[in-house]
């Protein structure tokens, strides 16, 4: 099962995130959703999903973190820089919010423990910033907003769909962000239409790669019970895919490549 | 200039924040001062730092100045003058005059070590020290001070020059002479006794002929001098001698005095291999904040002046914002209580908002866009260690963003432009919580792990070298215009630095210390 919050936190293209620990320190206070209604093995599954959607928040502030340094390495406009410093702050109120949710679906404290930022920071590039920024961001944002969204519309429990609602505008954001950030990088540096149409055709071979498969009875009530079904999630994964990732940089190596034959 | 900021009510909150008790012993060792060697005959000088010189300037390395040739008259005559290499002294004495025993001082502020002397001293003296406040003040008589031979009662709070006023009492211990300070260090006369300044030579007999032991910053922009003797690869003799913004200090590796960047001002240094990095500068407009608009009807010298002083702030905001990021990532891997993480993040934001104002303020004074340009990140995170962290959080925080703070709040207190004004007190309040944020990191790693004690031993160890280096820098006569206009004179620097380190710093690393010990006790 492959789970989606935040920006992935890559380090040499493999995802990062903390394990987690016993404390209280991480959780939001006043999260209370209900608890009492749902069967032991729902419970058990909603505390599972949200301890994992809460460890990769928490690694989304290491990857937003880097970016924001490589930003400055770049001499990105304010603009990048000011959003990236906001998407850190919503990243940890996420990270609050999944771990209290988490805590309160378990029975007990749950948070994260340390997490493995060795080798994180290479000697900046701006193709490799730009090739993470297209998985991490462009991709891998976009998605989990996208997840997010979807699920708010079928959640019962309220609270779950005011959380999931909030998160989804916020990863919207943060994948706008990587596509500001993909677009000036091209804009500076023409050539890097390569990695662009490198990440493309990645893309376009998922895309061909696609079957979709029949949901299971049980699929609409774990949706209803906030629990994002594996069939609705790649089905997501890949309308999303499909309508906004192919096309937004399709468009974008379009770009590129006029701007080049323009210089 | 007596310092209008209470710093050591700034030290009480931050202890408070901290939850450890102040102690504000230091040991036997001197306590070196700045504002107030208490009107007496004669303060042992500075090294040039009067003002004109500033913490700004660009961002590479060292600039060279370099008058060259001989000078004209009255020459010290220094060295064995046994031949030497035949080499000629760049930087030579001029119209040398007498300073305290031992010591001339040149028309340029140089201070020459011309011979090794016995100070006078008038300790223990049978007056009392005005007492201000007994929650603070630490001694009342030079007898009350006993942990060390030479023990003396000295009064804070006054600059050189100015009439006592308002600060606390400490203890310092003095010296009479070259052996009691030991090794690497000389004892320079002063009133009411010496104090143990480091130094790689004793006079100018230790150095080739030709050239003198001669003063240098210790800690450029900072506070501070120290001797060494001239080389022929000296690019500088006083800060005089370096381009606008750069001071002279000495390169360590080569022994030389050679023009260096000012190393304290505002935001969080963004420190890397002990080297304070900062992007360069660029033409554009996308990081001017909208809000500053400062009086510019100034003399342009003063308004080129305020364009250095704001650009440099805002470069070193702007690297800011690298130092805190990495910060962060260190606290996620060594998972630190989410309170410091938040408070990480709102610090960012904070530095993110300075740099902003600090370029539209330098834009504004120049006449013309200016922004950040590359920021080299590389080689900046390396795999987290606690200990060097919290040695990089005590430098770059507990003292950079503490001085910081201290410098920015001093100095709205004397800015004449109400929007400065604003603007000033703004980072003020914003460096102080970073600073306490720093300072909450160092607590709560040593609570992890006691052993760590070793590293704040280690960096209050610097911290008493710089302060029994320091000898207080003398107001200029354009002190006083220069900080209406915004621009911190060099000896309110110096003198806001001192008592930072010895009011906040010190006391606060030698409790942490102490709690350390005390945890590892209770363990054990």
């Amino acid at each position: 099962m492959e789970f989606r919050a935040g920006r992935p936190f890559l380090v040499a293209e493999v995802q990062r995130f903390a394990g987690i620990t016993r404390r209280s320190d991480w959780t939001l206070a006043g999260l209370a959703p209900e608890v009492e209604r749902l069967a032991p093995h729902v419970r058990q599954r909603l505390a599972e999903e949200w301890t994992r959607a809460g460890q990769l928040e928490h690694a989304s502030i290491a990857a937003f973190s880097r970016f924001l340094m490589e930003l400055l390495a770049f001499g990105a406009p304010s603009e990048l820089v000011a959003e990236t410093v906001s998407a850190i702050e919503d990243e940890r109120q996420h990270t609050e919010i999944c771990f209290a949710l988490a805590s309160a679906y378990a029975g007990e404290a749950i948070g994260p423990d340390l997490l493995d930022v060795t080798g994180a920071l290479e000697t900046p590039s701006l193709a490799r910033a730009l090739s993470t920024a297209v998985r991490e961001g462009c991709i891998g944002e976009t998605l989990a907003a996208l997840e997010a969204a979807e699920l708010a519309t079928r959640a019962a429990d309220p609270l779950l769909q005011q959380v999931l609602e909030r998160i989804a505008a916020d990863e919207r954001r943060h994948s706008e962000l990587a596509w500001k950030f993909a677009h000036w990088a091209v804009c500076q540096q023409p050539s890097l239409a390569v990695v662009l149409e490198h990440e493309l055709e990645r893309v376009c071979t998922e895309i061909d790669g696609y079957a979709p498969e029949t949901t299971s009875p049980r699929a609409h009530d774990l949706a209803r019970a906030g629990v994002m079904p594996e069939t609705l999630r790649a089905d997501v994964r890949q309308s999303g895919l499909r309508q906004i990732v192919q096309p937004g940089l399709g468009g974008m190596v379009e770009y590129a490549r006029r701007a080049g034959h323009a210089a | 200039m007596r310092l209008r900021v209470r710093t050591d009510l700034w030290a009480v909150s931050l202890l408070a924040v901290i939850g450890v008790a102040p102690l504000a012993a230091c040991g036997g060792k001197s306590d070196g001062d700045d504002e107030n060697s208490a009107g007496g005959s004669g303060n042992t000088g500075n090294t040039g730092n009067t003002g004109n010189t500033g913490n700004t300037g660009a961002t590479t390395s060292a600039g060279t100045g370099g008058r060259g040739g001989s000078g004209t008259g009255g020459t010290v005559t220094a060295g064995t003058s046994s031949g030497g290499s035949g080499t000629t002294n760049a930087f030579p004495c001029n119209n040398p005059t007498p300073l305290q025993p031992g010591t001339v001082s040149c028309d340029n502020g140089v201070v020459v070590r011309t011979e090794s002397v016995e100070c006078a001293t008038t300790v223990p003296r049978p007056d009392p020290q005005p007492q201000n406040d007994p929650a603070i003040d630490q001694c009342e008589y030079d007898s009350d001070c006993t942990l060390a031979p030479h023990g003396y009662c000295e009064l804070s709070g006054t600059a050189p020059g100015e009439p006592p006023g308002p600060g606390y009492t400490y203890c310092n211990y003095g010296c009479v002479n070259d052996e009691e300070c030991g090794a690497g260090a000389v004892c320079v006369c002063g009133d009411p006794i010496g104090r143990c300044v480091q130094a790689s030579c004793q006079s100018d007999t230790d150095c080739n002929a030709g050239f003198h032991c001669a003063s240098y910053d210790s800690s450029p922009g900072c506070s501070g001098f120290a001797f060494a003797c001239q080389t022929t690869q000296d690019t500088c003799a006083a800060d005089t001698d370096c381009n606008p913004g750069l001071l002279c200090g000495l390169d360590v590796t080569t022994g030389a005095h050679v023009c260096q960047n000012a190393g304290c001002a505002i935001g969080r240094p963004f420190l890397v291999d002990e080297v304070a990095r900062v992007a360069t500068t660029a033409r554009r407009s996308d990081w001017l904040a909208s809000e500053p608009k400062p009086e510019l009807r100034l003399r342009p010298e003063l308004r080129q002046r305020l364009t250095q002083e704001w650009t440099r702030s805002a470069q070193l905001e702007h690297a800011s914002i690298a130092a805190f990021s990495r910060f962060l990532m260190e606290l996620l891997a060594f998972g630190a209580p989410s309170e410091l993480v938040a408070e990480t993040v709102a610090a960012i934001e904070d530095e993110r908002r300075h740099a902003e104002i600090c370029f539209a303020l330098a834009s504004a004074y120049a006449g013309e866009a200016i922004g950040p340009g590359l920021l080299d990140v590389t080689g900046a995170l390396e795999t987290p260690s606690l200990a060097r962290s919290l040695a990089t959080a005590v430098r770059e925080g507990c003292i950079g963003e503490t001085v910081a703070a201290l410098e920015a709040a001093e100095l709205a207190t004397r800015v004449s432009d109400p929007v400065l004004v604003d603007v000033l007190e703004r980072i003020a309040a914003d460096e102080r919580r970073h600073s306490e944020l720093a300072w909450k990191f160092a607590h709560w790693a040593v609570c992890q792990q006691p052993s760590l004690a070793e590293v704040l031993e280690g960096e209050l160890e610097r911290v008493r070298e710089e302060l029994e280096s320091f000898v207080p820098g003398t107001a200029s006569p354009h002190s006083h215009e220069l900080a209406r206009a915004g621009v911190m004179p060099e000896a309110l620097r110096a003198a806001v630095r001192h008592a930072g380190l010895r009011q906040i710093v010190q006391p606060g690393l030698a409790g942490m210390i102490e709690h350390a010990r005390q945890s590892a006790q209770s363990a054990a």
